[in-house]
């Protein structure tokens, strides 16, 4: 008698606890899955160190280089961001623009580049007197053919210093606007 | 002063716009430009460069205001109108539109004033047919 009732004992306790096990069992598949898919949508889904790369337009013009130290691809957040970017930007066959900072980022679905800390832009690099433009951050719209920041900006050409908050560039155009508190000096000849 | 040519331009304003095909800056809201003892004050200026150096400053305004002191024992003289064209290399202002230069004490006014910066030599020009603003001078007596 005592046998049977400590088997029936048994069978309750295996009875109570199948549905607990199952639980279980069927949740941690599903945290283990969420736990991979989380690390790559949160985290990178693939990286390049010392990157390079060339875009040309329908016509095989070369529209833009891109070099990097080092670039990470976040899907989630659908951005790359990059160490040490270099850029330039091509018009008309001959760079416009090239550009560079510490760090920077670039959007999966928007025609929008990010330099951030350190912006150095050289425009017109290739004529005799090209101008520098050094901020803190400047964001590049290529499909546009324009560069815009609302930091304050240090323009030199040969010794020309033209200092200003916020600058918009157009590169495409040659033409560019200071926003706002414009200082210039400029040494007579 | 004479040495006015040789300093440094320094310019400020409000905002202003590059034009690399041109080769012009232009200035506008609130625009200082100074070149030693010499000042623009103005709306709006446009500076001309060629080869990365300035040859040509327009001021407008109403008026713009061009002041510079000829030589230390000279008088400064102020020159008012709705246009101000700086040339450079010939160091001379012409002014137009409502066009008005004093120094010290006495005042010229006329349809264009050309102000030669070298001599202090201010030419007055009155404008053409009966409409035209007629050259007006008004010298004071001078202290014996």
């Amino acid at each position: 008698m005592l046998l049977t009732r400590s088997k029936t004992r048994i069978f309750l306790a295996i009875l109570l606890l199948f549905p607990l096990f199952l639980y279980w069992i069927i949740s941690s598949d599903s945290n283990i899955e969420d736990a991979s898919e989380a690390e790559i949508i949160s985290g990178v889904d693939y990286f390049m160190k010392s990157a390079s790369s060339k875009e040309f337009n329908k016509d095989g013009e070369l529209l833009r280089t891109l070099k990097a130290n080092e670039l990470n691809h976040f899907p989630r957040a659908k951005r790359t961001t990059l160490k040490q970017p270099h850029i330039t930007l091509m018009a008309e066959n001959s760079p416009r623009l090239t550009s560079e900072s510490l760090s920077g980022i670039a959007y999966d679905n928007i025609d929008r580049f990010d330099l951030v800390e350190q912006v150095i832009v050289t425009h017109n690099p290739t004529s005799p007197i090209p101008s520098v433009l050094r901020t803190s951050s400047l964001s590049l719209y290529q499909a546009q053919g324009t560069a815009k920041t609302n930091a304050p900006v240090e323009i030199t050409q040969q010794s020309n210093i033209t200092t200003a908050t916020g600058m918009i560039i157009n590169y495409k155009m040659n033409t560019s606007e200071l926003l706002s508190d414009v200082k210039g000096t400029f040494h007579a000849k | 002063l004479p040495t006015d040519r040789k300093q440094p331009i320094h310019i400020s304003a409000d905002s202003a716009r590059i034009d690399d095909n041109t080769g012009t800056t232009t200035y506008k809201g609130n625009v200082l430009m100074t070149q030693g003892s010499m000042e623009i004050r103005a709306a709006k200026v446009d500076l001309y460069r060629k080869k990365d150096d300035i040859n040509l400053i327009i001021a407008t305004g109403s008026p713009a205001n061009f002041r510079q002191r000829p030589s230390k024992d000279q008088p400064i003289t102020n020159a008012f109108g709705e246009k101000l064209e700086y040339k450079i290399a010939e160091q001379t202002v012409t002014i137009t539109g409502q066009a008005r230069v004093e120094q010290d004490r006495d005042t010229f006014s006329g349809e264009r004033i050309v102000y030669q910066m070298k001599k202090a030599i201010v030419n007055a020009y009155s404008g053409s047919g009966s409409s035209g603003q007629r050259v007006k001078m008004i010298i004071q007596p001078k202290a014996n």
